[in-house]
């Protein structure tokens, strides 16, 4: 099983640079997530990690083979798409069986594996189906069969789930992982969204603008985001930003928000030139009722929205808008400023200019 | 007063009865006016009143004319010919033009062309290149070495020459619609064959052709039957000789009316090669039927 090395990839559509200089690592039967907004390049770095697109500039090494000028066939991959893309004119059999088939594999394995397979994604019974006559969710089990018959030692995920419905996505993700837990192959999946990086990913990738903003296990990411753009983009309900600037006074390192003076890490003391501008980044997780904390934030709220055992209350904090989430057993009736607290420790602090973390 | 509600029903109708009407006229009209003809014996040029009802005559006559056999054997042959060629000829030149390189559109756009003139024109461009002493394919062939070829006047190479001209200016129309075909194909299928092992030319057999079928089909059947009812091109290329050597129906047609006067036989003649059509145009409709009852079951079963 081949470790994936992807060395200054680059790649233009005529003058236009989409990826520029892409250096990353996927270790051998790792699960690696590449997440961002659409356009980051995710989807086209994946695209030429299969072959399916040029590569303008760099390398692509799977296992001990640099692999981008092979034809796809020859890179040892298999691949889900994000509209499946089954064959519409053959069976289900059919559909899973072509590459088998295609490589001359014996009939009787063929129809082994293809038995095995259909057995482990519960897709038996449709084997003689026609693609449209499926649901989605059943297209994408089969999708998912025909790249596993084929006991690639590579995977590669085009964002499979995007085309599901809300609760078959959060269903198929859960499967997803749990196939993952038998089939231990180096895999790689494109989304653009975080919370399928969060639960499924060994490794995490974030890209932005054809730049890997920072890689790491989910819980780095989350923990510690490297810098602005991540820290918005992992975690749901997303960071609250606030655009402060960073005063000393007599308790350690400070920042001014409006009138507010919120205390900072004690760690960050040292690393921090005076009066610049920062920004402050605390999760609506980390907001605590009143008292609970070191940190005061009064927030004047002005929505709340009940989510069941949650309640994501949206207000305003010095003039910024600010998300707290709280059980809902605390929600007050009604609008109106409300005093909360937060542990200093937990905050994130960026540098307003370059975006990166302290 | 007519209540709204008989108004808003009636209103369907009421666009749909000037294309009716038209259709009346000017189909309807003169085929069942040919039916009627073709149970009657009248020349041209003598009153109506003195056509003369002849029951089937006409039709028994024509079947045991041997030359109406002939002209059923060239059409046959004829309009098989071309359509299996313009069809492998079509669908072989979208498979290789179905791609974005420099100057591809100019290239499509002329590969087009032919089927943009008159078909008049094409009979007179093919008489010119096919004219046996000054004819430029002649010219090449005498010019290569080669003994020179009665194209027109040989009766074993006259039906060739025809076909020919034919496949010249309606491999396009297979051409256009198997591109168009080809480029709605979904292109993530193409490229899972792609990933799957397909060589170029197995993504062809295995995916593309099976995929583009329907519209072949389709492409096919719609230029045999306007293969059927071809006139223009062999009139001025050959005027259906040598000997009877290119006389498809519809110019036997022509000259029973026009020529041989003979309006009954002539509408008999008509009646058969509607038959044909209508059987061919028949086939037609029923693949359509049977593929959009296939996708209807298809979609309840999704549903």
């Amino acid at each position: 099983m081949p470790r994936i090395a992807i060395k200054r990839l680059e790649k233009r559509y005529g003058d236009v640079p989409v990826i520029s200089g892409l250096d990353l690592v996927m270790e051998d039967k790792e699960f690696t997530v590449l997440v961002g907004p659409s356009g980051c390049g995710k989807s086209t770095t994946l695209r030429m990690i299969a072959g399916l697109e040029d590569v303008s500039g760099g390398e692509i090494w799977i296992g001990d083979r640099e692999v981008s000028s092979l034809e796809p066939k020859d890179r040892g991959i298999a691949m889900v798409f994000q509209d499946y893309a089954l064959y519409p004119h053959m069976n289900v059999a059919q559909n899973m069986s072509f590459a088998l088939r295609l490589a001359r594999m014996p009939r009787a394995e063929i129809d082994a594996r293809v038995r095995r397979v259909a057995d482990m994604l519960s897709i038996s019974h449709l084997l003689s189906r026609r693609p449209r006559e499926l649901s989605g969710g059943q297209r994408q089990r089969v999708a998912m069969g025909r790249a596993l018959v084929r006991d690639a030692p590579v995977f590669l995920f085009d964002e499979p789930l995007s085309n599901l419905d809300a609760k078959l996505r959060t269903q198929m993700r859960a499967e997803l992982a749990l196939m993952r837990q038998r089939v231990e192959k180096n895999m790689i999946y494109v989304t653009h969204d975080q919370v399928e990086a969060m639960t499924l990913a060994d490794r995490i990738v974030v890209m932005n603008g054809g730049v890997v903003q920072q890689q790491g296990s989910p819980q780095e990411l989350y923990e510690k985001p490297a810098n602005l753009f991540v820290a918005g983009f992992i975690g749901a309900p997303a960071m609250n930003l606030l655009s402060a600037r960073l005063v000393s006074s007599s308790g350690g390192p400070a920042a001014s928000v409006g009138d507010l003076v919120l205390p900072l890490p004690e760690r960050l003391q040292d690393r921090m030139s005076p009066d610049s501008n920062i920004v402050v980044g605390l999760r609506p997780s980390a907001i605590k009722p009143a008292g609970v904390g070191r940190g005061e934030l009064p927030v004047n709220v002005l929505l709340s929205e009940y989510a069941g055992a949650h309640s994501l209350l949206i207000g305003d904090c010095a003039g910024q808008r600010v998300t707290v989430e709280v059980t809902s057993e605390d929600v007050r009736r009604g609008a109106g400023s409300a005093l909360f607290s937060f542990d200093p420790e937990q905050l994130h602090v960026f540098e307003a200019r370059t975006g990166d973390a302290f | 007063m007519i209540s709204r509600q008989v108004l808003n029903r009636a209103s369907p109708y009421v666009f749909i009865a000037p294309a009716v009407l038209i259709t009346s006229i000017a189909l309807v009209y003169p085929v069942l006016q040919s039916i009627w003809l073709s149970f009657h014996e009248w020349s041209i040029g003598t009153p109506p009143d003195q056509t003369r009802f002849v029951g089937l005559e006409n039709y028994r006559w024509l079947l045991a004319d041997r030359a109406f056999w002939t002209s059923v054997g060239v059409t046959l042959v004829f309009a098989g010919a071309v359509v299996l060629c313009e069809t492998v000829l079509g669908v072989g030149l979208a498979l290789a033009l179905d791609r974005e390189l420099r100057g591809m559109s100019i290239i499509r756009t002329i590969f087009i062309l032919p089927m943009m003139v008159a078909p008049i024109v094409v009979g007179l461009i093919w008489r010119f290149l096919y004219n046996e002493q000054f004819g430029p394919l002649n010219q090449v062939l005498t010019g290569l070495g080669l003994p020179a070829m009665s194209w027109l006047s040989s009766p074993d190479l006259a039906l060739v020459s025809v076909i020919i001209a034919d496949i010249w200016q309606w491999t396009p129309f297979i051409f256009i619609l198997s591109l168009a075909a080809l480029q709605s194909l979904p292109s993530s299928a193409i490229e899972a064959a792609r990933i799957d092992g397909a060589s170029p030319w197995q993504a062809i057999v295995f995916i593309k052709l099976p995929l583009m079928m329907p519209v072949i089909v389709v492409a096919a059947l719609l230029r045999l039957i306007d293969a059927f009812k071809v006139l223009e091109v062999i009139y001025i290329l050959t005027e259906g000789g040598p000997g009877l050597s290119t006389e498809i129906l519809s110019l036997h047609i022509y000259k029973t009316a026009f020529v041989s006067q003979q309006l009954g036989r002539a509408s008999a003649l008509s009646n058969l090669l509607l038959v044909m059509v209508m059987a061919i145009t028949l086939a037609l409709v029923a693949v359509n039927h049977l593929r959009r009852v296939a996708t209807r079951r298809a979609d309840a079963a999704e549903g």
